[in-house]
């Protein structure tokens, strides 16, 4: 029981990453990433090929090993998806980052970097991936109890996030983004220079993916391809939508739901229960609750809250 | 040189057969100004109710069967899902239709398996044969020319009869389109069926050439929209060009890259359109 908690907390931690950097960018910023799932490759990739030891002599075909330690990878991971972030971002940018182009655009940015992932093996060692990353810090704690305390600090981490995300939000400069999400044009004619502003929330949102990424790679230690299809970001947008968009707290609210209850809870459904259907009846249920949602509960479960300043009539 | 128009005259089969789809959906966008992310599904569940139905009748019986399922499917799709949201800002549009496609992605998964299946198609079409430079199978020959041939027929539906003209006014303008006595609602519903008859179509001819698995519809979603996005979105013309363009980018590049690379060539065309011409080949700049 205590190691499925584990587990449910370390999922639920990774999605409340990922939906907490496209919360960022969907909620305050209306665009509609669907490459969370590249952005979080990125992140992991990067981490993967920093730490992996210079002197692999295995099958490994990798972009580069650097051998360098966790902390330095995680920062490397960082900076490159938020500069990754940027060139998709820059693209976007040319379309006045319309929903329609921002979608195809990401979607185009994942699906192209699983492509260049899988069939190009000298970049990353293909469908194989970078395999056998260190964990940090192994040696203080044995392999079983390494998973909890790997959770509590991802834990930790996830709450400062979206504890930094909930700061920022409400900073004239979050107050800026709301104002430009809810009427571009009068923003825009008040002198915001309102792509610049959507083109920095979206790298940012991009450098949260990456941190999730640098986190992944140790937990996992394979990062390979196929851990990065379509049904992260199909997970991670969920999370979003049910949670609420445009408020800190709502992708954890989300992520609890999404990932405890259907993720993983469907495990202690009664034995005997069709279990080759099962993983298209989530499939189904966690489509129909996206739809049902944004008909009938668009705010999602925790509301975006009015903000306390004096409401200035129009 | 011979080698090139080879490549050439895939690229045109293959652009052929992203054509058809490429219409339906450059129709459906002009019709409810939003991309349906749910349409590479319409093309995957068309292939496999042409499937179920070719178990027991021929197989031209169940293609015409599997497009008109698409086509009663999308006009219901539409009232059941879509209406209720009008008004809602695109992105609610957006990240329901994407909702949608999980929804029907994994009701194909659940009723047919996730297995790779095919169309078995009579052994004589599938023999390759050379027509002058091209390298090309009956069968290709066929989906190509019934891929023109049905296209030509849209595009003609679309500018030379009074339902294509008000299908195209109110695309550009419904409101207006309204004043002018046009029943959009209804004309909304004709959309979607023809758009989802396409969609179905283009999906079964798909599926003729090719082993298919239950997501063939979603991955091919990119690229068909890259086609329209390139041709200029809501433009017939653009799409039918787009797709051309597409396709033939796609096969040629296997000159110099890896052939499992070419999917990826379409992403590439697309962004770098956005760069150089946002609006595409045929559509227009948009202020």
């Amino acid at each position: 029981m205590i190691d499925f908690l584990v587990v449910v907390v370390t999922l639920g931690c990774f999605y409340a990453l990922l939906a907490t950097g496209l919360n960022l960018q969907l909620g305050t910023s209306g665009l509609a990433n669907l490459g969370v799932a590249g952005f979080f490759a990125v992140g992991a990739y990067v981490t993967g090929m920093v730490m992996a030891p210079r002197d692999a002599t295995d099958t490994d075909e990798l972009l580069f090993k650097l051998g360098q330690p966790w902390i330095v990878a995680a920062v490397a991971a960082v900076v490159v998806t938020a500069v990754v972030g940027l060139l998709v971002g820059f693209v976007m940018s040319r379309v006045r980052l319309a929903p329609l182009f921002v979608a195809i655009i990401t979607l185009a940015f994942a699906e192209l970097l699983l492509l260049l992932l899988t069939t190009e093996s000298s970049l990353a060692n293909g469908f194989n991936g970078v395999r056998n990353v260190a964990r940090p810090l192994s040696g203080v704690a044995g392999y079983f109890d390494y998973e909890r305390y790997f959770a509590i600090v991802l834990l930790v981490l996830t709450a400062l996030v979206v504890a930094l995300v909930r700061y920022i939000t409400h900073t004239p400069y979050g107050r800026t983004l709301r104002a430009v999400r809810e009427d571009p044009e009068l923003a825009e004619s008040m002198g915001f220079d309102v792509r610049r502003l959507r083109l920095g929330v979206f790298v940012l949102g991009c450098a949260i993916m990456g941190l999730a990424g640098a986190f992944w790679a140790p937990y996992a230690t394979v990062v390979e391809p196929s851990a990065f299809a379509i049904d992260a970001t199909f997970l991670a947008l969920v999370v979003v939508i049910i949670g609420g968009s445009g408020n800190a707290l709502g992708p954890a609210a989300g992520s609890v739901l999404v990932i405890c209850l259907i993720e993983e809870g469907s495990r202690f459904l009664p034995g005997g229960f069709a279990t080759d259907v099962l993983p298209s009846a989530r499939g189904i249920v966690i489509g129909l609750l996206l739809i049902v949602f944004l008909r009938l509960r668009p705010d999602g479960l925790v509301a975006e809250r009015p903000q306390p300043h004096r409401e200035v009539e129009a | 040189m011979d080698n090139f128009l080879t490549l050439v005259g895939f690229g045109i089969v293959t652009g052929g057969s992203i054509m058809v789809p490429a219409l339906g959906m450059t129709l459906m966008y002009g019709s409810s100004r939003f991309l349906n992310f749910a349409y590479g599904d319409f093309m995957t569940l068309a292939a496999f109710i042409t499937i179920s139905f070719a178990s027991f009748l021929p197989l031209p019986v169940a293609i015409v069967l599997g497009v008109v399922a698409l086509a009663c499917f999308g006009p219901l799709v539409q009232r059941v899902v879509f209406a209720p949201l009008t008004g809602r800002n695109s992105l609610v549009l957006l990240v329901t239709s994407l909702g949608l496609s999980f929804v029907i992605l994994n009701c194909i998964r659940a009723i047919w398996g996730t297995e790779s299946r095919t169309l078995s198609t009579p052994k004589s079409l599938t023999h390759g044969m050379s027509v002058g430079p091209f390298l090309v199978t009956p069968l290709e020959l066929i989906i190509l020319v019934s891929a023109l041939v049905i296209s030509g027929l849209v595009t003609l539906l679309l500018y030379k009869t009074d339902l294509g003209i008000k299908i195209r006014a109110t695309a550009e303008s419904p409101g207006l389109a309204q004043t002018s006595g046009v029943a959009v609602g209804q004309l909304r519903t004709a959309t979607w069926a023809l758009a989802s008859g396409l969609a179905g179509l283009g999906g079964i001819l798909f599926a003729l050439r090719v082993a298919f698995t239950s997501d063939f519809g979603f991955s091919l979603l990119l690229t068909v929209a890259a086609a329209i996005i390139v041709g200029g979105l809501g433009s017939p013309v653009g799409a039918v060009v787009g797709a051309l363009v597409i396709g033939i980018l796609s096969e040629v590049s296997t000159e110099w890259i890896d052939p499992s690379l070419k999917s990826g060539v379409a992403f590439v065309a697309l962004a770098v359109m956005m760069l150089v011409r946002p609006h595409g080949l045929f559509g227009r700049a948009e202020a």
